[in-house]
């Protein structure tokens, strides 16, 4: 170790040299890099970043670190639906997806075949997420750009689907809300404000609203997404396992679902799998359902006012009746296997979870009480005939509520 | 990374635009004390708040009051919180569990009992500080006494998280010019400091740390120079990380008219390892160099006191970063490398010539420098024994 005297300090900012720029003129130039980066943000994102795609697959999604913006997903649907067509956006989670379908033989692609050019159907259905979230956003946005629309969203029997979404997929809350782009509903109003407040979390949560805040002024998040979609992406990611594809840019990634198609049935399932199925599956509708003195199934009042509380909070009234919730059955596969006590408890359920949403004014159905074990790729996500056999069950709700709302006039 | 927090480039913003709107420098300094306060309970929180408050009423007390026995007294309570706060465990774990797991287990429930979840947040930097300030008073410096400008030395937000550490007379020097007057080269030298610092730190430190990641598990599989692709990697990663942290940090102040001292002065072009630790965490191996090696005797007491006194040094260098073997062990690889690069021209007959070879080719020193700074990198990074088999796999064996 040296005993030389201490280095002098600013002996490498080099101070003393001779700047290559002036200072006023680099100042200048840093605010109008990042004036001209903000207004980059606004302006790129307008255009659709994702032409190929039909959804939002898992190299544009979280599941790879990409989180897309709701202005990206906003021009995602404009570049899908002409002003003269009704909007159906399809939410929910990897049922409404499509996993198991590859990107040509999805079942949003059948719907909008069935449903014909009056309408386009655009899916924006995340891996995961609840009714409340993504898709619901983006319609929610668009209320007035398209005014005829249809949101439609997917959920377990009385599963609960409270109105700020789940945290996977609470960014595209944040990026939503804080850009003003939501409807005033006083009830997602104080959720948020509890979920911000919550001790636990209170500075983390902060620091993510203030960031919201920040971009809904500076549109980074925008311009940022531009950049790794059509450039490349700025941050490696797990998911990606090849380093030399970790950086490419997200548009030039294939839609590469897997095709349940491709897996002989009898390979579907393995044995650990089938044991763990069956035991979600004979928990379906577990919670809170009692015989009553007549020896049928019953939901107990607690149970029954939580899911009713969900049920009129998820969505703004207003939105409700454009809202179509799916509820999604268990492959016949497992069902089939139940004693008919529990599945008639699962029909009580579903009965009650449709049941609750109609009385707030959602429309609602259930679907796959006809599909075969051969429709589902594993206990929930369908292959392409499973698919199409949705599409065919939902296109004639989805046409009758167009024009219960006077979409047709 | 607080730096790369919201939170922070909002405070920041605020502070900055407040502080340069206020008229005179006096009310500058108050409300930059007050900004930098609410800054440390932001991140700090009152647990990990409270102590370093205490150490710091103590400081300015002891300093105050010029007493060599006070100043020393606070320098041993400083040294004691630190060691507290970061290693009681691992001293529990060395020193008491191989006698006596049961009372290390007691010992270990009551420190947690009192400690924080955490470490105080840079309780590493306020100790050494502290230190040197106390250090410098007790040898006749004169001490700070008005309380916000100490307070200010204490809690400058810039450097609060991760350095430099500070030297309270360029401090208060810096501070009392710099916030007289803005000035827009202060302005164009931050802001070009804070984009060089984040680029390397976001753009390609957090980059080379998922490469790393991903290649590390598989270390044995790659080709022969992939290892050594790893290893650069690796050495680039620390230095980019940590150089990028002391970017921010010396841009931001350079906003609010402070120089901050520099930390790196392109370490990977050192032709020797002294030269190397001349150039690395300056404000760190300047403060170890001035704080336990030259009080420890320096290199007056003969060859063997040099050596030993530059082992404890760098031992404890080590230590600073983490309470864990790896650090330690990395810290005495250093001195043994300063060691032998501070003696071997006097080893007999190989000695000069070994050095004339330096001398006429400066390149074969820069190259053994680095690869053995490089190597240090493994051990600093991974368990001792990941680390001495990567390093026999670099060279094929």
């Amino acid at each position: 170790m040296s005993e030389s005297t201490p280095q002098p300090t600013n002996s490498v900012a080099g101070t003393a040299a001779r700047p290559f720029f002036r200072p006023w003129t680099l100042l200048a130039g840093f605010v109008l890099g990042l004036g001209l980066m903000c207004w980059a943000g606004r302006t790129v994102i307008q255009r659709d970043l994702h032409p190929k795609d039909v959804r939002f697959h898992p190299m544009i999604a979280p599941d790879s670190q990409y989180e897309p913006t709701m202005g990206e997903m906003r021009a995602f649907v404009r570049a899908r639906c002409r002003p003269d067509q009704i909007l159906v956006i399809v939410g929910g989670n990897s049922i409404l997806l499509g996993v198991g379908q590859p990107a040509d033989r999805v079942w949003t692609r059948h719907l909008q075949e069935v449903l014909g050019e009056r309408y386009a159907v655009v899916n924006l259905a995340f891996r995961g997420s609840s009714p409340t979230d993504g898709g619901a956003f983006v319609a929610e946005s668009l209320r007035d750009e398209f005014p005829r629309q249809i949101y439609i969203a997917n959920v377990a029997a009385l599963q609960a689907a409270d109105s700020i979404g789940i945290e996977s997929y609470r960014f595209i809350l944040f990026d939503a809300y804080y850009k003003g782009l939501l409807l005033p509903w006083a009830p997602r109003d104080q959720q948020l404000k509890d979920y911000l407040a919550d001790p636990a979390y209170k500075a983390a949560r902060f620091e993510r609203r203030l960031g919201a805040q920040a971009d809904a002024v500076l549109h980074f998040r925008d311009f940022w997404n531009w950049w790794s979609a059509t450039k490349f992406f700025t941050f490696a990611t797990p998911y990606q396992p090849d380093p030399n594809l970790a950086y490419r840019a997200r548009a030039k990634f294939k839609d590469e679902e897997t095709d349940y198609d491709t897996l002989p049935f009898d390979q579907r399932f393995s044995p650990s799998v089938i044991a763990n199925d069956t035991l979600i599956t004979r928990a379906y509708s577990a919670n809170g359902y009692a015989k009553n003195a007549q020896g049928l199934w019953q939901l107990a009042d607690a149970s029954r006012e939580q899911f009713l509380r969900y049920a009129a909070n998820a969505f703004p009234d207003q939105l409700k009746p454009r809202t179509l919730i799916l509820i999604s059955r268990n492959s016949p596969y497992y069902t089939r296997q139940l004693e008919k006590d529990l599945q008639n408890r699962d029909e009580t359920a579903i009965k009650d979870t449709i049941a609750g949403f109609e009385k707030f004014g959602y429309a609602a159905m259930s679907y796959g009480q006809d599909f075969s074990p051969e429709d589902f790729g594993d206990r929930t996500h369908l292959t392409t005939a499973g698919g199409a056999k949705l599409a065919e069950t939902t296109a004639p709700k989805i046409q009758a509520l167009a024009t219960q709302l006077g979409y047709l006039k | 990374m607080i730096f790369t927090t919201y939170w922070f480039f909002a405070f920041t913003a605020l502070t900055l635009a407040v502080y340069w709107l206020l008229p005179v420098a006096t009310l500058r300094w108050w409300f930059l004390a007050a900004a930098c306060t609410v800054f440390h309970g932001h991140f700090a929180g009152p647990a990990g708040m409270a102590p370093i408050v205490v150490l710091m009423a103590i400081t300015y007390i002891a300093g105050f009051s010029q007493k060599k026995w006070a100043c020393l007294a606070a320098i041993i309570l400083c040294g004691l919180t630190l060691c507290f706060y970061k290693y009681a465990l691992f001293f529990i774990g060395i020193a008491i569990e191989p006698l006596s797991s049961g009372l290390a287990a007691q010992l270990s429930d009551g420190a947690k009992k009192i400690m924080p979840g955490a470490p105080p947040l840079g309780i590493s930097f306020f100790a050494f500080e502290f230190v040197h300030y106390l250090f410098e008073v007790r040898r006749g410096g004169e001490p700070i006494r008005h309380p916000v400008k100490f307070l200010l030395f204490s809690i400058f937000f810039p450097s609060l998280v991760a350095g430099p550490i500070k030297r309270y007379p360029q401090f208060l020097a810096a501070l009392e010019t710099g916030s007289r007057q803005i000035l827009a080269s202060n302005f164009a030298d931050g802001l070009r400091r804070i984009a060089i610092g984040f680029a390397k730190k976001v753009a390609i430190a957090d980059n080379l740390t998922f490469l790393i990641d991903h290649q590390q598990p598989q270390f044995a599989t790659l080709g022969l120079f992939d290892r050594w692709v790893f290893l650069a990697m690796l050495a680039f990663r620390i230095l980019l990380d940590f150089s990028g942290y002391s970017d921010i940090a010396i841009g931001v102040a350079k906003l609010f008219g402070v120089d901050l001292p520099e930390n790196f002065n392109w370490p990977y072009l050192a032709r020797n390892i002294q030269d190397f630790w001349q150039r690395w965490h300056i404000s760190l191996s300047s403060w170890i160099r001035d704080y336990i090696y030259i009080p420890l005797g320096g290199s007056r007491h003969g060859p063997v006191r040099r050596v030993t006194n530059g082992l404890i040094a760098f031992g404890l260098c080590g230590l600073w970063h983490g309470p864990a073997w790896n650090f330690v062990i990395w810290g005495l690889y250093q001195g043994v490398g300063l060691a032998l690069c501070a003696t071997y021209e006097k080893i007999p007959g190989v000695g000069p010539a070994i050095s004339g070879v330096f001398k006429k080719e400066p390149t074969i020193g820069f190259v053994l420098t680095q690869i053995f700074v490089w190597i240090g990198w493994l051990v600093f990074f991974y368990p001792v024994a990941e680390a001495l088999k990567m390093a026999r796999l670099l060279f094929g064996l």
